[in-house]
């Protein structure tokens, strides 16, 4: 008895008939990638067109103010973003604690990050307030004292403006840090007990290794995410007293709505590409290692 | 299915790409206002322009800060409203526009009513434009301001002095509200936070540009000539800037500003005199007063407005008026309609109420306007004052209504800057001047 062995068609026929789930798939994905090439893609080019002008450049070089907010950018990512992770890994130990009231006061810690910025900064401008603010007005109610002119001395208002971002970002990564530390195996740390290392050592041994990592990509994170922090410094001084707390941020929206110079106002945070790229960078090969490994 | 889909999917995207099918006749963005009264009053000019011309307005009110961002998007995009009004226009835009050729020539619109317009007016209006090389009007006047001086009478008395006994001089009276008024209140009120003198000192707030240009005037300082010329490098000018500067900064250095007026924005000025921290300030309107409409007692007896002293030579000193202007835009789609309706606004059945809504905020720039009984009430203790100043008192225009170029140093409010310099990094009025006119001459061109 014969036996033909029929082979089955295959499912494309030439390339010209799609599989209705790959049509299903191509109209649920459109209208992401029209949102993606709208809201994402026509905007980054469009501002990258904007601030292509070599007379942007020379205008925003020439200016005096340009200068000294390099300068305050730098020192404001070097001193803020630094000593706002040195304290998040401090604060994730102490949040790390079984103490019950430990992990309420966590709950308590995590509000500056969940409230919005334009009422809480607002409030800090107002405390800060040289004349009638709270602090001064504390100071002199109880000490007889006159308070410093937090906002008004340059270096005090710049320094306000650090210590306002750490307040605001340091629960976000005083989190991450605290998760971080949870995936630490806990028989890491009796073994190190057993052998008599001191909390120190524990740390130094058995902590910052497991930690560091992920440190080092918080680190990286938080100071392309802070080269755009725009809020602290614009709702608490202005980019004052006398354009001397201005960041990258603020200056170029200042060239943008406030001198009506768009391109000169897109070069501005443009001349931000030299710091930024190589992080990012950075970042990216940080993480593409840990996938491989 | 496959079919069906498609269907839906195509029928969506042409849904939302369509455009409306109803388009206004007019769009108007338009500032809005401090007062109820003052936008009721815009409201019904609108409506009133609807019923006699058939045109359909569509109108937004947009705050000071948004109206120059939201017109500046528009013109990126190009596709400007056709006509807006915005109080910073002629501070820190107007001039910029025209000479980019942005603005509509709008002399048929201004031109027959000229005879009724302040001079002034007309100067703030006439403005270079680059593409053709020529002055024209490219914006519509509307109203204008100057700086006042408001002052708490209640506390000048409480503490045993009298506004009899303020000195008509230049140097004298600044000296008397640091050195005998503010001494005698903080000693009335037990309150060592009682200042004497409100003075911007901000590089953020226009109030600080206003205040330091009656400085330049004070001084018989002129920053460009008639033509429009750079004056900055003559050694009088320069001379007249410094003192301006010394003039002006020398009140805070002595202790009698609040030493937050560095930090200020517009409006803070306001703020603080209002709570009693200053009492006595310089502000580009009757914003103060007018708010203080409702509280009868302290707006008609508690507290006054008074002229600025005279010049260190004992001569009047000029006012610097600043002309509030709406603009219609080159390529706005119906320039014709907002022609129309400027001519409709102007009229002044029309813009007479408003600027009486703005409780005399704004002061009219049209003669038949200034005319009106309004103006002329003498039991308004304040308008009595500023009537005075608008109508018996030299006036000037701001530098840059003749030279475009300065309106950039008045957006980055270079002035401001010079004024942080000596007060902040103690430096001397002469460096600071000689940083801002080599400011002014980078911008402005020598």
């Amino acid at each position: 008895m014969a036996v033909t062995v029929l082979s089955l068609p295959s499912r494309r026929v030439s390339g010209t008939r799609w599989s209705p789930e790959m049509v299903w798939g191509t109209i649920f994905v459109i209208p992401y990638v029209m949102v993606f090439l709208v809201l994402v893609v026509w905007p980054v080019a469009y501002g990258v067109w904007l601030g292509s002008s070599p007379a942007s450049y020379r205008t925003l070089f020439s200016d005096p103010i340009y200068l000294e907010t390099v300068w305050n950018t730098v020192i404001f990512l070097g001193v803020g973003i630094n000593l706002k992770m040195f304290l998040a890994l401090l604060l994730s130990g102490y949040f790390a604690s079984v103490r019950p009231w430990i992990r309420w006061l966590s709950v308590i810690f995590i509000l500056p990050w969940a409230v919005p910025s334009i009422p809480t900064i607002f409030s800090f401008r107002w405390m800060l307030n040289s004349e009638w603010g709270m602090f001064n007005n504390l100071l002199w109610s109880l000490f007889g004292i006159e308070g410093p002119w937090w906002l008004v001395k340059p270096d005090l208002a710049f320094g306000s403006v650090i210590f306002v971002h750490i307040w605001k970002y340091l629960p976000f990564w005083t989190l991450i840090l605290l998760a971080g530390r949870m995936a630490i195996p806990t028989d890491l740390y009796e073994a190190a007990k057993i052998d008599g290392a001191s909390p120190l050592q524990q740390f130094w041994y058995v902590t910052w290794p497991q930690l560091k990592n992920l440190y080092i990509t918080s680190l990286l994170l938080s100071t392309i995410w802070s080269l755009g922090d725009f809020n602290s410094v614009y709702l608490l001084t202005g980019g004052g007293p006398a354009d001397k707390t201005h960041v990258l941020a603020t200056l170029g929206i200042r060239y943008a709505f406030n001198l009506q110079q768009l391109g000169t106002g897109v070069a501005t945070v443009m001349t931000a590409l030299p710091i930024l790229v190589p992080l990012v960078i950075l970042l990216l090969r940080r993480l593409g290692r840990r996938v491989e490994t | 299915m496959p079919r069906l889909a498609r269907a839906v999917s195509a029928a969506t995207f042409f849904c939302a790409i369509s455009t409306p099918a109803f388009a206004a006749d007019l769009v108007v963005w338009w500032n809005k206002s401090y007062y109820p009264e003052e936008d009721e009053q815009f409201d019904k000019t609108v409506a009133a322009f609807e019923a006699e011309s058939g045109l359909d307005v569509e109108y937004v009110y947009y705050t000071n800060e948004d109206v120059p961002r939201k017109v500046l998007a528009a013109l990126t995009a190009g596709d400007p409203p056709d006509l807006a009004y915005g109080f910073l226009f002629d501070l820190s835009h107007t001039s910029r526009w025209a000479y980019d050729g942005v603005l509509a020539d709008v002399s048929d619109v201004v031109e027959p009513i000229q005879e009724h317009l302040l001079p002034t007016a007309i100067q703030a209006v006439t403005l270079l434009n680059g593409q053709t090389n020529e002055r024209s009007i490219y914006a519509i006047p509307v109203a204008q301001q100057i700086e006042h001086i408001h002052v708490w009478k209640s506390m000048i008395e409480d503490a045993g002095l009298s506004l009899d006994d303020v000195p008509g001089t230049w140097n004298e009276w600044w000296d008397w509200w640091c050195s005998t008024a503010q001494p005698a209140v903080r000693e009335a009120t037990g309150d060592r936070q009682k200042y004497g003198v409100g003075q911007p000192m901000s590089s953020a707030a226009s109030d600080t540009v206003f205040a330091y240009m009656m400085f330049l005037n004070a001084f018989d300082t002129k920053l460009v000539d008639d033509e429009g010329n750079l004056l900055v490098d003559q050694p009088e000018t320069r001379e007249g800037m410094i003192k301006a500067l010394e003039s002006y900064t020398k009140p805070y250095l002595d202790g009698c500003v609040p030493p937050g007026a560095v930090n200020w924005q517009d409006g803070d000025n306001n703020v603080n005199f209002k709570s009693q921290i200053s009492f006595m300030v310089p502000n580009p309107s009757l914003s103060i007063p007018a708010s203080e409409y409702a509280e009868k007692d302290r707006y008609m007896n508690q507290m006054v407005t008074m002229e600025w002293p005279d010049k260190p030579d004992g001569s009047p000193i000029e006012y610097v008026a600043s002309i509030k202007t709406a603009v219609i835009f080159e390529d706005a789609q119906n320039k014709e309609a907002a022609k129309e309706f400027m001519r409709f606004y102007l009229e002044p059945e029309n813009l007479g109420p408003q600027l009486e809504g703005s409780l005399a905020r704004w002061f009219p720039v049209d003669q038949r306007i200034i005319d009106m009984p309004f103006w002329h009430e003498k039991d308004d203790p304040h308008r009595v004052v500023e009537v005075q100043q608008y109508t018996e008192r030299p006036q000037t225009v701001w530098p840059h209504y003749l030279n475009y170029k300065l309106i950039d140093i008045n957006a980055e409010n270079a002035y401001g800057k010079a004024v942080g310099r000596v007060v902040l990094e103690d430096w001397s009025a002469e460096d600071a001047v000689d940083e801002l006119i080599a400011r002014i001459k980078q911008v402005a061109g020598s």
